[in-house]
């Protein structure tokens, strides 16, 4: 249906989208309005606003129609209020819900189309070995020329503003919210004042700032292909960081312990694999002899392929009868046990 | 492991004792492994959907049909026998330039030729023969979980963690996603990981006499135990590889994330094995329901009407 839709729509690029706003109609005589659709072509965001309008209606239209029927009934709707406040809290969650996986949903369709972000920018720097390097990064208006179309097409808007702890380092929150009605708060880590370079504090400011925002929006949306630039504090720390990298430290540290890493080879068996079956009896007859006899018959039977080989061959084949009868023997009674004894 | 744990272990089907079993000395084949009725990962991920879904894909479903390989799933089981234990499949296949055993299937030369290439395309390359080395391929570690038996079979073990070999239609992170979500792969990274440190601590519990017997037992190198029981790293790394020509792989690790919600799928899915085992025992459940449930609209997709008519 979606397909021929869009076929439609298609094969129409000229028209101009006619947007018919029509009054929703409603079914009478219940208690609750029930909108047809319209068949007009409301953008998302628009969409989302008229739903949750008439969502919030809805309620309204409900408690109203209560009211008036107990006030039909002769009863004092005060005396409701708890009832009421119960309806407003169930529907206040239901459209929170509803809100939250709106949002989900817009975020995994602006992932969708969200492009990997290009490095224009592009810093020198000396590393820890006084060796310049240069790396090519993405600013924070490269990262949002491309995420701010996407955020208007899927309904979100982003609000940045900042938090300052004891120490007096700051941090970029950004609020992403949603034409759906949720929101999320992203942060960036507390920063120190950026006083690198020649930058006075309120440059030094600006710059902290800045380095935040870019922080939280790359968090926020998950964003991939920035890289994090650290203003040539590069290659501090070094080393692994991720389990791949950590694996792959240990294999090329492994084979370095030894010089010609070689399969360790099993013993090999004699003709007929005599010896793998007799060695597979010790072990089963070990483990049959340390258990106790109620629990000898599962072993036996995890074991059956062993116990049939034992069969099909003449010399284990006493052996096999054997482990069968110490695993099927019923426990001796109490009483017997205690005569023995 | 208390009385009541001990109890519900009775009521479990009877299987392998727990235990690491390197499929050397003692074969523990594919099938024999796969017929051990103890809860495997994808055992879990069928429990994730439904006890039905777990008992009728299960080995207490008497009825349940051999499984029929496809070329496909054929092809990805020889490479990774070719890949990772070379000499059973020597033993297991009749192959081109190699004196014939009457016991073994033969290989076509051109089915052969493609899984040497593709065994070749990891092998080629220094890291590949650097991973698939110093280690034990298909090796099973029975243990339990809260008192529910559990099994894994690790492709390859190395002292340090596990290597899983995947054989996959594409490489890219779609696939794979899509891969780690349908075969519970962050399932199975958890459980495995779960059974090296169960099996670590198994090992640490014997005497020196005991851990002799027992690496002759599986014809395993003594010293090589003994690294992987004081080892102190645990990882785990997936190595994707493409089924069709060139073969191309990559090196996957999950995010802490992914493992995460694995995690809680371990645990959830061993209390519905608990509950079910508990109100349906081994027999066959019922598939029906015992009583009406209401569509919400939570579970409605909401109807697009964005379109002309």
């Amino acid at each position: 249906m979606r397909n021929k839709a869009k076929k439609h729509q298609q094969r129409k690029p000229a028209q101009a989208p006619q947007v018919e706003r029509t009054e929703p109609q409603t079914i009478e005589g219940t208690a609750h309005r029930i909108e047809r659709p319209t068949t007009a072509a409301a953008s998302l965001p628009a969409r989302l606003m008229q739903e949750n309008r008439t969502n919030s209606s809805n309620i309204i239209v409900a408690l109203t129609g209560a009211v008036k029927a107990l006030q039909g009934k002769g009863e004092n709707p005060l005396q409701q209020v708890e009832f009421m406040e119960r309806m407003l809290a169930l529907q206040t969650s239901v459209e929170n819900r509803q809100a939250e996986r709106e949002f989900g949903a817009g975020k995994h369709a602006l992932a969708m189309e969200l492009p990997t972000i290009p490095k224009r920018h592009k810093i020198e720097f000396v590393d820890k070995n006084n060796v310049k390097q240069e790396r090519e990064y993405a600013d924070r208006v490269d990262i949002e020329s491309v995420l701010d179309p996407l955020c208007r097409k899927h309904g979100f808007s982003k609000e940045y503003s900042a938090e300052t702890d004891a120490r007096g380092w700051s941090c970029q929150v950004l609020t992403v919210r949603h034409a759906g009605g949720h929101k999320e708060v992203y942060k960036s880590p507390f920063m120190p004042l950026d006083t690198s370079g020649a930058k006075n504090n309120n440059q030094g400011a600006g710059s902290t700032a800045e380095y935040g925002k870019r922080y939280a929006v790359v968090g926020a949306f998950n964003i991939l292909g920035v890289d994090w630039d650290d203003d040539g504090a590069g290659g501090k720390g070094g080393g692994s960081t991720t389990v791949g990298d950590k694996f792959n430290d240990r294999v090329k540290s492994d084979a370095a312990k030894t010089p010609a890493p070689e399969q360790p080879k099993a013993e090999t068996p004699p003709a007929g694999g005599k010896l793998t079956l007799a060695q597979a009896a010790v072990a089963l007859e070990e483990k049959l002899v340390a258990a106790t006899q109620d629990k000898r018959g599962a072993i036996l039977m995890g074991h059956i392929n062993i116990i049939e080989a034992m069969q099909a061959d003449e010399k284990f084949a006493a052996k096999a009868a054997e482990l069968r009868k110490m695993a099927s023997a019923a426990p001796a009674p109490k009483g017997e046990a205690n005569a023995a004894a | 492991m208390g009385n009541s744990q001990m109890a519900e272990l009775l009521k479990q089907p009877a299987g392998l004792p727990e235990g690491m079993y390197f499929n050397r000395n003692i074969p523990l084949s594919n099938e024999d492994y796969h017929n051990d009725p103890a809860l495997s990962h994808s055992g879990m991920t069928k429990l994730m959907i439904s006890w039905p879904d777990y008992w009728v894909n299960s080995s207490l479903n008497p009825k349940r049909k051999q499984f029929n390989a496809t070329a496909a799933m054929l092809f990805g089981q020889r490479s990774g026998m070719l890949l990772l234990e070379p000499d059973n499949f020597y033993k297991a296949f009749n192959t081109a330039g190699r004196k014939p055993n009457a016991k073994s299937l033969f290989l076509s030369s051109i089915e052969y030729q493609t899984l040497t290439d593709s065994r070749d395309a990891v092998m080629e390359m220094e890291l590949g023969r650097q991973y698939i080395a110093q280690g034990y391929p298909e090796v099973s570690i029975f243990f339990n979980i809260d008192g529910i038996r559990v099994r894994v079979r690790i492709d390859y073990l190395r002292t340090f963690g596990c290597i899983d070999y995947k054989r996959i239609a594409e490489v890219n992170n779609w696939a794979i996603g899509k891969a780690v979500k349908n075969q519970g792969l962050d399932i199975q990274q958890f459980l495995y990981l779960e059974a090296v440190k169960w099996a670590r601590l198994w090992l640490a519990k014997m005497t020196p006499a005991q851990l002799t017997a027992f690496a002759m037992r599986e014809g395993v190198d003594e010293g090589w135990l003994k690294d992987f029981r004081d080892d102190q790293d645990l990882f785990f790394m997936f190595l994707f590889q493409r089924s069709t020509p060139p073969y191309i792989w990559e090196l996957r690790d999950l995010e802490p994330e992914v493992v995460n919600d694995g995690a809680h799928a371990v645990f959830t899915a061993v209390n519905r094995y608990r509950n079910g085992l508990e109100q349906h025992g081994l027999g066959k459940p019922p598939m029906g329901p015992k009583k009406v449930k209401t569509v919400s609209q939570y579970h409605v997709p909401r109807r697009d009407y964005d379109y002309e008519e």
